[in-house]
């Protein structure tokens, strides 16, 4: 039997299909968000690769900002549910998740039991979110995928103060224009979104294990200033950006099963 | 049956406030807005004039910004831009509170950027105890009633003063009620039909709202309880009307049980004891748990907690309106007093100016789906 | 011995002194800044200035230290950074730059505003002591009448009587006009030194009465912040009758500073300041703890009437008066993020002095929260004020 998961955030859409609620036969991710026109390619991505049709699927269910959007579904979600299920299915003994998606930040406590205790989310402001990250992509004019990698260049500490999207913008900007080198800078931009993250995660209380999902959990350079500020090894899952939509199915797959 | 022929009036009412207002205007009323918080609407509605609620409105912010930063609340921020726009003309005039640092400044602001308007400005003492206190509110009600006369050119007699506070006392012992029937027949009550038959209040004489609170409170006694379907929780806050908060709460069947919302219930808690100035200055007096005033934030959090348990509710949803510095001093406390009490805690961001993110679906969605 | 370091001496026997008091097992209170200090003083008791003590962190650079563990425990972002810094040391009181002593009980008065109110009564809470509170009520038209001046003077003796009762404390009434006559000097000490920085050219650097400051906010009822006072105001007697001047550059443009100083970045802040030769020649900030009067009625008024407590006419009445004095090139506001009752009508406050011929300019920041400011957008900011200044010059 397979089920389908389609996470629509606000940048990306993802989707991941399973087959008998373990195994992801296929899976997708647009880099549009909420609307139609990326779910629905996704979608179609997705069951191009697991070499399935629309009514080879079970039961779908759709989750993220634009889970509202999607008609074609058969239910919806909250993403903080799905990211629970996806991990705690894939890391049993996981308490603790940080997922940085683009417009929130989230932390969720789990119980030994994988069901999720409480959650915090970040308020309105864009620090610490995948939003922040990709401004200062923009103005340091320097591809996303190639942060992690630069940070660990990073011979020199310098600071950014703001947490304010426009003010630290400016911050950077006048970094550069001080000459120091774009590795130190993106190192700061890491710190500074490792500090926003952190207060979210010890007003939860950190637990090991803490496994990290989200698009912004492939950037190695945020993990790892985030490992510094709460004291504890991360394990970034291995379908971080997919995990929502990973959970989606599963919750698909019990769904099916039930009816 | 439908919920429409119970409660159609209250609906129509919240959907055009400025129809009541003109309605009142044409009857010859003389209509006196009063902004949050603690405005003795009885002395206004002895006085001849009716009390008209500001709460601010869902509509975006340009005006205003000339004279707010940023970091003022939506309520005040949109009544300012109402203001400056001649929205609201009609009044006869505004009463004006000092009880949060926002007030005070969007009194000067107001004043200064709307200046074709009338105003009232009331100073409460924040100091709940000792004789002074009370001396100095009694006086300052005094003056308050003076002030009002001189708009409405009627001064309130005994007589009046005590219809007043019957018409109020018996408003606020009716909206009690509904509250309860509101908890025990969620599916009738919904939490949008709630909001409205609470906030019509602010919108027509409280005397028209008793009839209809009555009839209302008549039909759903006579209604077998209902199950709810959703959560059973708390609210608290300073304000639950917006209509993305309400749609979100529906969609998830929730069920408020009970609340602590400045726009709500912290209006109709307490009564006035007796019927005079003296006995309206008491009841603001005697108000211990709200977060604008002063030796608030302790009693404030018990009654949330104890409001939880009483209702066996499944959670307390925080309703935080951006910027409001008197409720952001509580939280911290307030959560904690509540988790202590074994209830879960939820918070979302409120304000009037914008659009809700989806972040307040996703946060009432992932707490509805929580085991 | 000069001002400074009078000044520096009395700072540093003002803080050892509170941990004395606790280590003789003395009471310690913790008071608010516009608090009448005449009544703590003149019952011989010892109270502590947390706003000052968050001011002192915020500048050393350790305020945002314990920022973090505020909005850890759930403190909003958006609230006071004093209030913060300050709840947020109340977790560990282990601050390495200064440590105040726990309170013991709490003076607070909501003159200065209402989140000193919240903030004062979640330490009573926090700490489980008692709270006296005196209730200022903000002014929102005219003046203060009588009414208001009788009702705050009652609290006065209600609250006289009821520290008594918790301290052991005993109320003479010539120690009270004697405290107040002190107080009252002190003001005017304050005041003439403000004034004598607004001369031009200035003997001073505008930015020192930041500085200064501490000990009108902390100190008002003693004798010796008087002989500080009066050795400042000695020295900037002299300066300016020789023509020099403790501000480094030449004075080309004067200005006035509109609200809270911005401690975290009181040094970063001055330096494009001094280096085109702009000159802080006075600040109503600092003014505030100018209080004189005579009698307690007046004291009364005074505290009252504070810049924060009054209608916005007033305020700007105020402005006025003081660039009347100073005959300023023009005037920069700090929109404080955290401080609505300083900020919350400046944009007309501005424009109307901007419409009498002041030149004006507003940058975004934070009296004590670092992470709330931009030095780059205050450097582009000044620099372009400054063209404005000289384009008005040559015009």
């Amino acid at each position: 039997m397979y089920t389908l998961g389609i996470d629509i955030g606000s940048t990306t859409s993802k989707c991941a299909i399973l087959d008998g609620g373990k195994n992801i036969v296929g899976s997708a991710i647009e880099q549009i968000g909420t609307g139609t026109k990326g779910p629905v390619r996704a979608m179609e991505k997705a069951l191009a690769a697991a070499g399935l049709k629309r009514a080879d699927i079970a039961y779908s269910i759709a989750t993220g900002y634009g889970r509202n959007s999607l008609g074609c579904v058969d239910g919806q979600l909250s993403e903080l549910s799905c990211h629970s299920k996806g991990v705690s299915s894939m890391y049993p003994d996981a308490r603790t998740i940080i997922d940085i998606g683009g417009q929130d930040a989230k932390v969720i406590k789990l119980s030994p039991q994988g069901k999720m205790l409480k959650f915090l989310m970040n308020d309105k402001c864009a620090a610490g979110t995948g939003r922040f990250l990709s401004v200062m992509a923009r103005v340091l004019d320097i591809d996303l995928s190639q942060f992690g990698a630069l940070d660990e260049k990073s011979g020199c500490r310098v600071d950014i103060s703001s947490t304010c999207t426009v003010f630290a913008e400016s911050e950077v900007i006048s970094h550069l224009a001080n000459s120091v080198k774009t590795e130190d800078v993106i190192a700061a931009i890491h710190r500074s979104i490792a500090g926003r993250v952190s207060g979210l995660v010890s007003r939860i209380g950190v637990e090991d294990k803490v496994v990290m999902t989200g698009g912004v959990a492939t950037d190695s350079g945020v993990v790892r200033a985030l490992e510094k500020e709460i004291g504890t090894s991360i394990c970034v899952s291995s379908v971080a950006q997919l995990n929502g939509a990973y959970g989606a199915a599963l919750y698909a797959h019990e769904k099916a099963a039930e009816e | 049956m439908t919920n429409d022929g119970i409660f159609g009036g209250f609906i129509e009412i919240c959907n055009s406030p400025r129809r009541q207002l003109q309605k009142y205007k044409e009857r010859g009323k003389k209509v006196i807005g009063c902004l949050p918080m603690y405005c003795p609407e009885e002395i206004i509605y002895a006085c001849g004039a009716l009390p008209f609620g500001l709460w601010g409105a869902e509509i975006g912010i340009s005006k205003a910004k000339e004279y707010m930063p940023a970091f003022f609340c939506g309520i005040l921020q949109t009544e300012l831009e109402m203001a400056i726009t001649h929205k609201l003309d009609g009044l006869d005039a505004i009463v004006l509170t000092q009880l949060c640092d926002s007030l005070k400044c969007f009194s000067q602001n107001i004043t200064v950027a709307a200046p074709q308007l009338k105003y009232i400005c009331l100073q409460h003492p924040q100091k709940r105890e000792g004789e002074s206190a009370r001396k100095f509110a009694a006086i300052r009600y005094g003056k308050f009633a003076d002030e009002v006369a001189e708009i409405t050119g009627r001064k309130f007699n005994s007589e009046t003063l005590s219809e007043a506070v019957r018409v109020y006392n018996e408003n606020r012992s009716l909206l009690r009620r509904f509250t309860e029937l509101a908890a025990t027949h969620p599916k009738t009550v919904t939490p949008h039909i709630r909001s409205c038959v609470i906030k019509s209040g602010y919108f027509c004489d409280r005397k028209e709202h008793n009839e209809m609170l009555k009839a209302a409170n008549a039909r759903l006694s006579g209604l077998p309880d209902e199950k709810s379907k959703g959560k059973r929780v708390v609210t608290t806050g300073i304000i639950a009307d917006h209509s993305e908060l309400l749609s979100a709460l529906e969609e998830n069947n929730m069920c408020i049980v009970a609340d602590d919302v400045a726009h709500e219930s912290r209006q109709f808690r307490t009564d006035v004891p007796t019927a005079d100035l003296e006995g309206i200055a008491k009841r603001y007096l005697s108000v211990e748990d709200c977060s604008l005033l002063y030796g608030g934030a302790t009693r404030r959090a018990k009654l949330v907690a104890e409001l939880a348990v009483k209702h066996n509710a499944d959670g307390v949803i925080c309703l935080m309106t951006k910027f409001c510095d008197p409720e952001e001093y509580d939280y911290p406390l307030l959560r904690d007093t509540v988790e202590a009490a074994g209830v879960p805690f939820i918070t979302v961001e409120q304000d009037k100016s914008i659009k809700q993110s989806g972040q307040l679906r996703t946060i009432l969605q992932t707490f509805s789906e929580f085991a | 011995m000069n001002a400074h370091k009078m000044f520096r001496k009395l700072m540093d026997e003002m803080y050892d002194g509170y941990e004395k008091t606790k280590a003789a097992g003395g009471l310690i209170g913790w008071c608010t800044s516009n608090f009448p200090i005449e009544i703590p003083e003149c019952l011989g008791l010892t109270v502590v200035h947390p706003e000052n003590h968050a001011a002192l962190l915020a500048t050393s650079g350790e305020g945002r230290r314990f920022i973090e563990v505020a909005e850890n425990v759930g403190y909003s972002n958006d609230l006071c950074s004093y209030a913060k810094i300050n709840l947020g040391y109340c977790e560990s009181f282990d601050s390495t730059v200064r440590n105040i002593p726990a309170p013991d009980y709490l003076l607070c008065s909501n003159n200065t505003c209402h989140q000193l109110m919240k903030w004062f009564e979640l330490l009573a809470v926090k700490f489980g002591i008692p709270l006296f509170f005196l209730d200022i009520p903000y002014t929102m038209e005219g003046k203060i009448d009588s009414d208001a001046v009788g009702y705050i003077k009652e609290q006065c003796l209600e609250l006289i009587d009821g520290l008594c009762l918790f301290t052991g404390a005993v109320f003479r009434e010539s120690e009270f006009m004697r405290v107040m006559k002190i107080s009252s000097e002190t003001g005017r000490a304050w005041l003439d030194i403000a004034e004598a920085v607004g001369a031009d050219p200035s003997p001073a650097n505008g930015f020192d009465l930041f500085v200064y400051m501490a000990a009108a906010v902390c100190l008002r009822g003693k004798q010796e912040t008087l002989d500080v006072f009066n050795a400042l105001k000695a020295e900037l007697a002299a300066r300016s009758e020789k023509g020099s001047s403790s501000f480094p550059a030449k004075q080309s443009y004067r200005i006035l500073y509109e609200g809270i100083a911005c401690w975290p970045y009181l040094y970063e802040m001055q330096m494009p300041l001094i280096s085109q030769g702009i000159n802080t020649v006075g600040t109503m900030y600092a003014n505030t703890f100018g209080i004189v009067y005579e009698g307690l009625d007046e004291m009364v008024k005074a505290y009252a009437e504070i810049p924060n407590s009054v209608p916005f006419t007033r305020g700007l009445e105020m402005r006025r008066e003081l660039a009347r004095k100073t005959k300023p090139d023009g005037m920069i506001f700090h929109i404080s993020r955290c401080c609505k009752i300083w900020c919350g009508t400046y944009y007309e406050m501005e424009r109307r002095l901007a419409g009498e011929g002041i030149a004006t300019m507003t940058f975004d920041g934070d009296q004590a929260d670092a992470k709330n400011f931009s030095l780059a957008q205050y450097e582009t900011r000044l620099q372009a004020f400054k063209e404005i200044i000289e384009e008005g010059r040559h015009g």
